[in-house]
């Protein structure tokens, strides 16, 4: 799960965060043009030839469509089973007998890509270049009082607290919970209160670092925003690739 | 504690829960079902609820729900984890601070898991315009009980020894 500094960003192709962002955010809004299952699978060779160039790679891919089954397809079916079960059971069913297939698979589709999209830009952007430019974005927040840039300060502060904290995290506590945990000598009441004693320990030790964390968060507020929008080739030509795409899409539509 | 120290241990919080929500990895799910997942992290959202203000509170989930995206690339699960993180906090805060005599840490853990369950389906729920997920919910919630049992348990030994260390600054 935390990969802070991954080899797929040295690899990924470099575009202006700030101008990844809107063109991810049109192509989102282009994935509703989709009406036909056509649409789809034209859209869908569209984000692999788009994940292809930004170099990323097919995992990448099964990954989003193991997620995506987890989080939304499974409960989705198993909401759709249950619920045909309640309206055998009992008469005049809720909702089951209202439930379009069809619309609601095209629906997932949908979805799918915007949330592909999302995590396509986020895995191939690095974090500090998104944070730089929410850093921009946000800056007219700061003037009407709400501390956007704090907030901001705080989770670049905490990513390079983590990149530290959890090889030692594994190597200790980890572990020791590992150990606990394939005890088959311990009954549940006992690992859990060796799990506590840890969690304890290690809340404790980390708390004993409140001042020089407090230190460390005064010297790096200094560091100001960074961003600056740049439009070199790989901009001009994401933009091009983006605008054909919509353009695609949109024509579609218009002339059907 | 003045505002600058209080930020440092928010700071400290919200590593501590993403580091021990690497703990998931070795402690098992009673049941595995796909989706259920223990929540060891909701300790510190308790551990903030007992010792901090709900304002810090709700710092802590936000900026942890948005750390763990960024982290694991999965920028759309956002929406789900901010609706599960934000209105368990929310409840379990109201539960703590108005029924204290009612229930007890493992009791409002349990709440905590059921309102953040609660949360994420009606949220997926809202984002297919489909009411036939919330048929899953029940189903849900009995898991949601289980796992806020035993973070429960594991919460409420934690309070009671930072308690007794006097450790909480």
């Amino acid at each position: 799960m935390l990969e802070y500094s991954t080899g797929l960003k040295e690899k990924s192709v470099k575009i202006d965060a700030g101008i990844k962002a809107v063109l991810a955010l049109l192509l989102a809004v282009t994935s509703s043009f989709c009406i036909s299952h056509l649409d789809l699978v034209y859209f869908f060779i569209f984000l692999l030839l788009i994940t292809i160039l930004l170099k990323s790679n097919l995992r990448f891919v099964y990954k989003n469509l193991i997620s995506y089954t987890i989080i939304i397809v499974f409960p989705y079916f198993v909401g759709l089973l249950l619920s045909l079960l309640v309206s055998r059971l009992f008469s005049g069913a809720a909702y089951f007998n209202t439930v379009n297939l069809d619309t609601a698979i095209l629906k997932m589709v949908k979805i799918f890509f915007i949330w592909y999209i999302g995590n396509l830009y986020l895995s191939t952007t690095p974090i500090e270049s998104i944070i730089d430019m929410l850093n921009k974005v946000f800056s007219p927040l700061n003037s009407a009082g709400i501390p956007a840039a704090k907030y901001l300060n705080m989770i670049v502060f905490i990513l390079s607290e983590l990149t530290g904290l959890m090889s030692r995290f594994k190597n200790d506590n980890l572990e020791q919970a590992r150990h606990i945990f394939t005890d088959n000598h311990l009954g549940i009441k006992s690992k859990s209160k060796e799990l506590s004693n840890i969690l304890v320990t290690f809340i404790a030790n980390s708390l004993q670092r409140t001042d020089e964390i407090y230190e460390r968060v005064e010297l790096s507020k200094n560091k100001g925003c960074q961003y600056i929008l740049t439009i070199s080739k790989n901009e001009i030509i994401a933009i091009v690739i983006s605008v054909i795409c919509i353009l695609f899409f949109y024509g579609r539509i218009l002339f059907k | 504690m003045n505002r600058n120290k209080r930020d440092a241990v928010i700071i400290i919080l919200i590593c501590n829960a993403i580091l021990i929500s690497l703990l998931e990895m070795v402690v098992p799910v009673p049941i595995p079902v796909p989706g259920v997942k223990l929540g060891l992290a909701n300790i510190i959202t308790i551990l903030a609820i007992a010792f901090l203000d709900l304002k810090d509170t709700l710092i802590i989930v936000i900026l942890r729900c948005i750390i763990v995206a960024l982290l694991s690339k999965g920028i759309t699960v956002l929406p789900f984890s901010l609706a599960g993180g934000i209105l368990s906090a929310l409840i379990m805060w109201l539960v703590y601070t108005k029924l204290p005599h009612l229930f007890s840490i493992k009791g409002i853990s349990v709440i905590g898991a059921v309102a953040h369950n609660t949360a994420q389906v009606t949220m997926a729920s809202l984002i297919l315009r489909e009411a036939v997920m919330l048929y899953y919910l029940p189903m849900l919630l009995i898991f949601a009980v289980v796992t806020g049992l035993i973070t429960g348990t594991i919460s409420q030994l934690t309070v009671q020894e930072i308690n007794k260390r006097g450790i909480f600054p």
